[in-house]
């Protein structure tokens, strides 16, 4: 299942501020995208975008560099967004994935799936379990490898590995009722 | 359809529909840049705010007071004219920029924290002497603060002009007492009015540094400006 990407090789400066500057280039979109994809709300999207960066920059010193940079702002990234959105995902393994409720609340799921209503892979990924959807977002969008989202979520590499392969194989089995074969 | 084509497919597909019907219009875009930036010096200016005991507080007000009866009895003191290309207004307080460890008030600065000074007087005042300040900039660069390092009032060992553009780039022009910590191994060698200077462009940052030597003074311009731009900037300097 390796890799689904290679974070290519950036050099950061040392500087806090130049670094920052930097980190906000490379990754300021993913992050915002994470952000609203894990909560459904732009306007929270915002404000944890805003806070993973203000937190990279107060601890950039500090890092040392343990994983790539990609990975620790996506770290800081889901962290937060778990706060704020009061869940424990990842900490959870589901037992009946079908019957588990997902990530967003109510009101931005709403939202969420009223911009799916014409995709067909997309609608499929929002409805699975939030910890299969977190595995194949980070996985597929971001190009993480398992790895990383391990790195990430702060989860055993394996458990990653096997909620991919679930994410999967329920996407593939719903994508086959509607006439799109493997 | 073989393992890795379904994967392959799968993650085009995925990704493509995310990014036209879920994030077609959420960017990290400078808006966004400019909130980091505000939520940094906000929280930089919060730590500096110190709250005065009582009796500070009227040790202040009969200072204020009796500054306020020596002013009206003697009038104003003359202001200096001092013109720095783009200066003013000074309105930033936080210092992301060469604070990471957040700036302090008063006292013995360390060679990371700097103090925030409002004016070109200050930096005066604390440097001990005259600040060879550029006389060009380029446009729509404005001044934002001055900062002193390494040293204490009157003695600081070095003093740092920070301009902001429009969009939040920066460039930081700085006069030292101390030899500079230069952040690169290979530099080219020019010649800016006569002197010679160490340059380095970094292309990805779109980044420049300018190291020069005049007299018992070290100075630099560094930040994301042109080269060309940060070669005038240091000629006005040196043609001073």
């Amino acid at each position: 299942m390796e890799p689904a990407g290679q974070e290519q090789q950036i050099r950061f400066p040392e500087e806090p501020s130049r670094a920052l500057e930097m980190m906000m280039t490379q990754y300021g979109t993913a992050i915002i995208r994470t952000a609203y994809f894990y909560t459904g709300d732009r306007h929270l999207a915002e404000d944890i975008s805003q806070e993973v960066f203000v937190r990279a920059y107060r601890s950039w010193l500090r890092f040392r560099g343990e994983s790539s940079v990609k990975t620790w702002l996506m770290r800081i990234t889901v962290n937060l967004c778990r706060d704020r959105m009061q869940l424990k995902m990842s900490g959870e393994e589901p037992t009946d994935p079908d019957t588990l409720h997902g990530v967003h609340p109510a009101s931005a799921e709403e939202e969420v799936m009223q911009r799916l209503s014409q995709t067909a892979v997309l609608q499929h990924v929002m409805s699975l379990p939030g910890a299969y959807r977190e595995a194949i977002y980070l996985y597929y969008y971001l190009d993480m490898s398992t790895r990383e989202i391990a790195e990430a979520i702060d989860a055993p590499e394996g458990t990653v590995r096997g909620r991919i392969h679930r994410a999967r194989e329920m996407l593939s089995r719903r994508l086959n009722k509607e006439g799109i074969e493997r | 359809m073989s393992e890795p084509e379904y994967d392959k497919q799968l993650g085009k597909l995925f990704k493509s529909e995310a990014d036209e019907r879920l994030f077609d219009d959420l960017h990290f875009d400078q808006q966004m840049r400019s909130r980091v930036r505000e939520a940094l010096r906000e929280t930089d200016s919060k730590k500096r705010i110190k709250r005065p005991g009582k009796i500070w507080l009227y040790s202040a007000s009969v200072a204020v007071i009796a500054a306020t009866i020596v002013m009206a009895v003697i009038g104003l003191p003359d202001e200096r004219e001092v013109t720095i290309a783009g200066d003013p207004p000074i309105e930033f307080m936080g210092g992301i920029e060469m604070s990471p460890l957040g700036g302090d008030v008063v006292g013995t600065l360390s060679a990371t924290e700097p103090v925030i000074l409002q004016s070109y007087d200050e930096a005066v005042n604390w440097f001990g002497e005259n600040v060879n300040v550029p006389s060009y900039v380029p446009e729509h660069y404005k001044l934002l603060q001055f900062q002193a390092y390494n040293g204490k009032e009157g003695s600081a060992a070095k003093i740092v002009l920070i301009y902001e553009d429009d969009h939040g780039s920066r460039f930081n022009v700085s006069e030292s007492k101390i030899e500079l910590d230069q952040k690169v191994d290979e530099y080219d060698t020019i010649n800016v009015g006569g002197i010679e200077a160490q340059s380095y462009q970094d292309q990805e940052l779109s980044n420049v540094e300018i190291y020069w030597t005049f007299g018992s003074r070290y100075y630099s311009i560094t930040g994301s400006i042109s080269t060309d731009d940060a070669i005038q900037i240091a000629q006005s300097i040196i043609s001073k």
